[in-house]
C-alpha cells in the first residue's frame, strides 16, 4: 500500500518546467531512490512534496490525504519528515538541544522529548557528542545530526536530500547501515542521491528523473538495464553493453 | 576543601539578591533611588523587548507603543472610571497584547527588514494619533498636552505612594518575575520552538514547528509584559504624554540597550541595562547641558562598535570573565 | 488647488530624490539603511555652513556637498557596514547591518546636536523663495529648481547605471553577487561606491531642499519615515518606483493639508504605509532583479 503517491506532479519556474508530471510512490517500510543528474528536478521534487515549495499542478497525497498546497510544519506533523541538501542545524545549540527541538513534535513533556532526542543520538552513534555545539562538529556528524533531529520527528516516511554528499567511503558505509537501522524501524525512506552505486545497494526501488521528467523506474537491477537511464544518465561510465 | 562552582554561584546570587532589596534601606537620597528605579524599568522593557528581538529573531523598533497603550489604558481608566491602576495595568497589557498580535500576524510573513520598518510605522502611528485627539466621546486622551494623574496620597489601590521606595520595590518584582517568566518559558517547549523558528525557520519549519504562531505568541508576550511598565511609568511620574511614553527614541533605546547587552540571551538585556542606563545618567547630568545629546551619541557609537567587534553583545565579555574569576575563586576558597 | 498639486509634485520629486539613494542601496546591499534621514541632514548641514562661509549661492554647494557626502558614504560603508556585513553572509535573517545603520543614525544626529545645538537654522535667499509662474500656477522658484534638478539626477543616474561601465558592474552585482565576482568585480569596492553614490544623492537632496527648509540635527528623521513609506510604497529596489512613491507622498502632503491638519495627513501616510506592507509589501514596481 502507498504511504505517499503523487499524482502528475508539475512544478514551473517562469518559463523553466523543473518537475514534469512526475506520478511517484513510495510504500510502506520501503526505500525508494531517486537518481538523476544535477537539475534532473529531484530537490525540487522533495521541495513540492515537503511543502517547501507550492506546486503549480498535480496532487501530493501522504497516508490518503491530499497534502498538496500544505505548509511544510504541517506535513512534518502528519509524519513525513526530510532532511536538506545543505545541513542546517541551530548552529550555536547543542547536539542534545537540536535533537530535542524535533522531538518536541511529540511531546510537550520537557524530560520526555529529552529523553527521546538521547535515545536518538545513541541510536545514531553521536552520544560522545551530546553536549557538544552544533557548529563545533564535523561535516559526517552534521548529516548525522540533521538525520536525528528529523527522526525526532517520529516520521512514518523520512526523505534524505543527498545526506552522502561530501563524505568519504566508509562514512558512506556507516551512513548506509544507519538507513539501514532506520528503516528496519519500520520507517519508510526515500533517498535522493547522485551517487549510484550508493543507491543501488539499499533501495527497494528506484526511480531516474531527467531535466524533470520521470525516465525510468523499477529494481536497482532493471534500472541499470534501462536504455533511457543508460543513455541519459550513467553514459559510458556505467557501459553496460546493450543486449 | 574548595567549594563547588555551583555553590559559589549560589552564593554569589543569595548575595546580590539581598543587596538589591537593601539598596534602598541605605540609599536615603530619593534621587539615587530615581536612577535604581530607571535601571529597573530598562531591565524589565529590555528583558520583555528580548522575547521578539532576541529570540523571534526579528527586529521590532516600535515598542514604546505598547509602553504608550500600557499607560493611556490604565491612566484613563483611573480618572475617569476609577478603576484602580492595578485592574487598568492587566486591562492595559492584555489591549496591548491584542494589538501586538494585530501588527505581528501579517508581518512575520514579510523578511526581516519590512518587520522593523512596520513596527516603527505603527509606533509613529500611534504617537501621531494620540498627539491628534484630544477626546474620544466621552473620553480624555488629553493631545500632545498628556495627562496629569490626580496626586492622592499614599494609597495602594491608587498605586500612589509619596515616598520612591514602594515604586522601587514594585519594579524589582517585577523585573525578578519577569526574568524567571523568561528561564522557564526557554527552558519549555515554547522556549525550543522560538529559538529554533529564530535561528533558521526553514529548518524548524520542516521539523514540524509552526514558526509565525510561535513568534506571534512571543509578540504578544512581549507586548504584554511592555504595556505593564507603561502603567507603572503612569503611576510613578504621575504624567504621561505621547512624547513621554510613545517617544521613537524611547523605542530604539530599548533595543539598542538589549542589543548592546546581547540580544537573545537571557542576561544579555539585564546586563545591557545595568551597565549602559547608569552610564547614560552620568553622561546626561555631568555633560548634558554642555553637550546635549552626548549620552545618545555614547550610545550609538557603542551599538555600532558593539555591532562590529562583539555581535552576540558584551553579556559574551562579561561571562567570560567571571568563569574567569569564578575559576580563582573556587581555587583560593 | 492647482498650485497645491503644482506644489505637491515640486516636492515630491525632491521625495523622490531623497528615497532614491535609501533604494540604491537596498537594490544592490540589500540593506535598509536607517540612518538615510541622517546623512540628508548631513546635506543640510554642509550646505547651510558652505553658504554661511562662503556667501555664495546654494547650489553652488554642490561642488562641496557632492564630494564630501559621497565620501562619507563610501567610508562609512567600508569601515562600519561591512565588517557585520561580512559576519552575517550566512545569516537567513541578516539585521545586524540594519542595526549599524541605526547606531550610525543616532551617532549623527546627536554629533549635530553637540557641534551646533538644537537651534533650528535656515538660509534666507529672497530671490529663491519669490513665487513664480509655472504653467499659470505659482510655486517658489526653489521648489521649481528642485524639481528640476531632481528629475536631472534621476535621469543621470538612470543613464550612469545602464552604459557606465561602473554602473553595469553595480548592477551586475545587484542581481547576482556571487556570479558578478566570479567575473571578476569586486564585489566591496562596489557596495562602497553605491554607498557612496546613495548618500551623495542624500547630500544633493540636502542642497535642493535647504532654500526652502530648516536645518537641525533630527531634520532627517520626518523625511526619514517619509523614505521608508516612498521606497515601500515604489518597490524597495525600483528607481522609478521611489520617484513615482515620491510624488504620491507629495501629493498627499499637500492635497491633503488644503483638507485637514499637518498632522493627519501625517497620519494617512503612516496608514498608508502599513496598508501597503500588509496588503501588497512589494510595492508598486517591486519585481525581483529589477532596478
Amino acid at each position: 500500500m502507498p504511504i505517499l503517491k503523487t499524482e502528475k506532479l508539475t512544478k514551473k519556474f517562469g518559463g523553466l518546467v523543473a518537475v514534469k508530471n512526475i506520478d511517484f510512490e513510495v510504500n510502506e517500510k520501503e526505500i525508494v531512490g531517486i537518481i538523476g543528474a544535477n537539475g534532473a528536478g529531484k530537490t525540487t521534487l522533495f521541495n513540492c512534496i515537503s511543502g517547501n515549495l507550492k506546486t503549480t499542478s498535480g496532487k501530493v497525497i501522504f497516508d490518503n490525504k491530499d497534502i498538496t498546497g500544505h505548509k511544510p510544519y504541517e506535513i512534518a506533523e502528519l509524519g513525513l519528515a526530510r532532511t536538506f541538501q545543505v545541513v542546517r542545524p541551530f548552529a550555536n545549540k547543542s547536539v542534545l538541544y537540536n535533537v530535542t527541538v524535533g522531538a518536541f513534535l511529540r511531546t510537550n513533556q520537557k524530560s520526555e522529548a529529552i529523553e527521546k532526542a538521547k535515545e536518538i543520538i545513541n541510536f545514531l552513534n553521536l552520544s560522545s557528542k551530546t553536549e557538544v555545539l552544533a557548529k563545533n562538529l564535523t561535516l559526517p556528524e552534521r548529516k548525522r545530526l540533521e538525520l536525528a533531529r528529523a527522526l525526532a520527528t517520529s516520521p512514518v516516511l523520512l526523505m534524505l536530500d543527498e545526506v552522502m554528499a561530501g563524505l568519504r567511503p566508509a562514512e558512506i558505509q556507516d551512513m548506509l547501515k544507519i538507513i539501514e537501522k532506520i528503516n528496519k524501524k519500520g520507517i519508510a525512506i526515500v533517498i535522493i542521491e547522485h551517487i549510484m552505486q550508493v543507491i543501488m545497494s539499499v533501495s527497494n526501488r528506484i526511480y531516474c528523473m531527467n531535466f524533470g521528467e520521470k525516465i525510468a523506474s523499477g529494481t536497482p537491477q532493471e534500472i541499470t538495464k534501462d536504455k533511457n537511464v543508460i543513455k541519459a544518465y550513467l553514459g559510458d561510465e556505467y557501459g553496460i553493453p546493450e543486449n | 576543601m574548595g567549594l563547588s562552582k555551583k555553590q559559589i554561584k549560589v552564593i554569589l546570587l543569595i548575595f546580590s539578591t539581598i543587596t538589591v532589596f537593601l539598596i534602598p534601606v541605605f540609599i536615603k537620597s530619593q534621587s539615587y533611588l530615581q536612577i535604581f528605579i530607571v535601571v529597573l524599568f530598562f531591565m524589565y522593557l529590555t528583558t520583555a523587548w528580548n522575547f521578539v528581538g532576541g529570540f523571534a529573531g526579528v527586529l521590532p523598533l516600535g515598542h514604546a507603543a505598547f509602553i504608550a497603550i500600557g499607560a493611556y489604558v490604565s491612566t484613563i481608566l483611573f480618572m475617569q472610571y476609577h478603576i484602580s491602576p492595578w485592574i487598568g495595568m492587566f486591562a492595559g497589557g492584555i489591549f496591548s497584547a491584542i494589538i501586538g498580535v494585530i501588527i505581528g500576524l501579517p508581518t512575520f510573513k514579510l523578511r526581516g527588514a519590512y518587520f522593523a520598518l512596520a513596527t516603527m510605522a505603527f509606533a509613529g502611528g500611534i504617537k501621531v494619533l494620540i498627539d491628534n485627539i484630544d477626546t474620544i466621546g466621552p473620553i480624555n486622551v488629553g493631545g500632545p498636552r498628556g495627562i496629569l494623574i490626580n496626586y492622592s496620597g499614599n494609597s495602594f489601590v491608587n498605586f500612589q505612594w509619596v515616598s520612591k521606595v514602594p515604586y522601587y520595590y514594585i519594579i524589582l518584582t517585577m523585573v525578578i518575575i519577569l526574568v524567571l517568566f523568561t528561564v522557564f518559558m526557554m527552558k519549555s517547549k515554547i522556549g525550543y520552538y522560538l529559538t529554533a523558528g529564530g535561528e533558521d525557520p526553514e529548518a524548524a519549519a520542516s521539523l514540524g514547528i509552526n514558526v509565525a504562531k510561535y513568534k506571534l505568541i512571543a509578540m504578544a508576550l512581549s507586548a504584554f509584559f511592555t504595556a505593564l511598565a507603561g502603567s507603572f511609568y503612569a503611576q510613578w511620574i504621575l504624567y504621561i504624554s505621547p512624547q513621554s511614553v510613545g517617544n521613537m527614541n524611547l523605542s530604539f533605546e530599548i533595543a539598542f540597550i538589549a542589543i548592546i547587552g546581547g540580544r537573545g540571551t537571557i542576561i544579555g538585556p539585564i546586563l545591557g541595562a545595568l551597565l549602559l542606563k547608569p552610564l547614560e545618567e552620568f553622561t546626561r547630568t555631568y555633560i548634558g547641558s554642555a553637550l546635549p545629546g552626548a549620552h545618545l551619541f555614547i550610545l550609538g557609537l557603542v551599538l555600532v562598535l558593539v555591532m562590529i567587534y562583539q555581535p552576540r553583545g558584551i553579556q559574551e565579555i562579561v561571562l567570560k570573565l567571571s568563569r574567569k574569576f569564578m575559576k580563582r575563586i573556587s581555587k583560593k576558597v | 488647488m492647482g498650485s497645491a498639486i503644482l506644489n505637491g509634485i515640486l516636492m515630491g520629486s525632491i521625495y523622490g530624490l531623497t528615497a532614491i539613494g535609501l533604494t540604491l542601496i537596498f537594490g544592490v546591499l540589500k540593506v535598509i539603511n536607517f540612518a538615510q534621514g541622517a546623512f540628508l541632514m548631513l546635506g543640510l548641514f554642509s550646505t547651510y555652513w558652505f553658504v554661511e562661509l562662503t556667501g555664495a549661492n546654494p547650489y553652488l554647494a554642490l561642488i562641496f556637498v557632492v564630494p564630501f557626502t559621497y565620501f562619507t558614504g563610501y567610508y562609512t560603508q567600508k569601515f562600519l557596514i561591512k565588517p557585520v556585513f561580512e559576519s552575517e553572509k550566512d545569516v537567513r535573517e541578516p539585521i545586524g547591518v540594519i542595526i549599524v545603520t541605526t547606531g550610525i543614525w543616532y551617532m549623527l544626529d546627536n554629533l549635530a546636536l553637540m557641534l551646533f545645538g538644537a537651534e533650528y537654522r535656515t538660509i534666507n535667499v529672497p530671490s529663491l523663495s519669490e513665487a513664480i509662474s509655472f504653467f499659470g500656477l505659482y510655486a517658489p522658484l526653489s521648489k521649481i529648481i528642485g524639481f528640476f534638478i531632481s528629475i536631472t539626477i534621476a535621469g543621470a543616474l538612470f543613464w550612469f547605471l545602464k552604459y557606465s561601465k561602473m554602473g553595469k558592474a553595480i548592477r551586475a552585482t545587484s542581481q547576482d553577487r556571487e556570479a558578478a565576482s566570479l567575473m571578476g568585480i569586486n564585489q566591496y569596492k562596489i557596495y562602497n561606491v553605491t554607498f557612496g553614490i546613495g548618500i551623495a544623492i542624500c547630500g544633493i537632496a540636502g542642497t535642493v531642499l535647504l532654500p526652502f527648509y530648516y536645518v537641525y540635527p533630527t531634520a532627517g528623521m520626518h523625511l526619514d519615515i517619509l523614505d521608508f513609506v516612498i521606497v515601500v510604497l515604489g518597490g524597495l529596489g525600483s528607481i522609478p518606483g521611489a520617484l513615482v512613491g515620491g510624488l504620491i507622498i507629495g501629493l498627499i502632503e499637500s492635497v491633503g493639508s488644503q483638507f485637514i491638519s499637518y498632522s493627519w495627513t501625517i497620519e494617512i501616510i503612516y496608514l498608508l504605509f502599513l496598508v501597503i506592507l500588509f496588503v501588497k509589501p512589494e510595492g508598486l514596481f517591486g519585481v525581483k532583479g529589477e532596478f
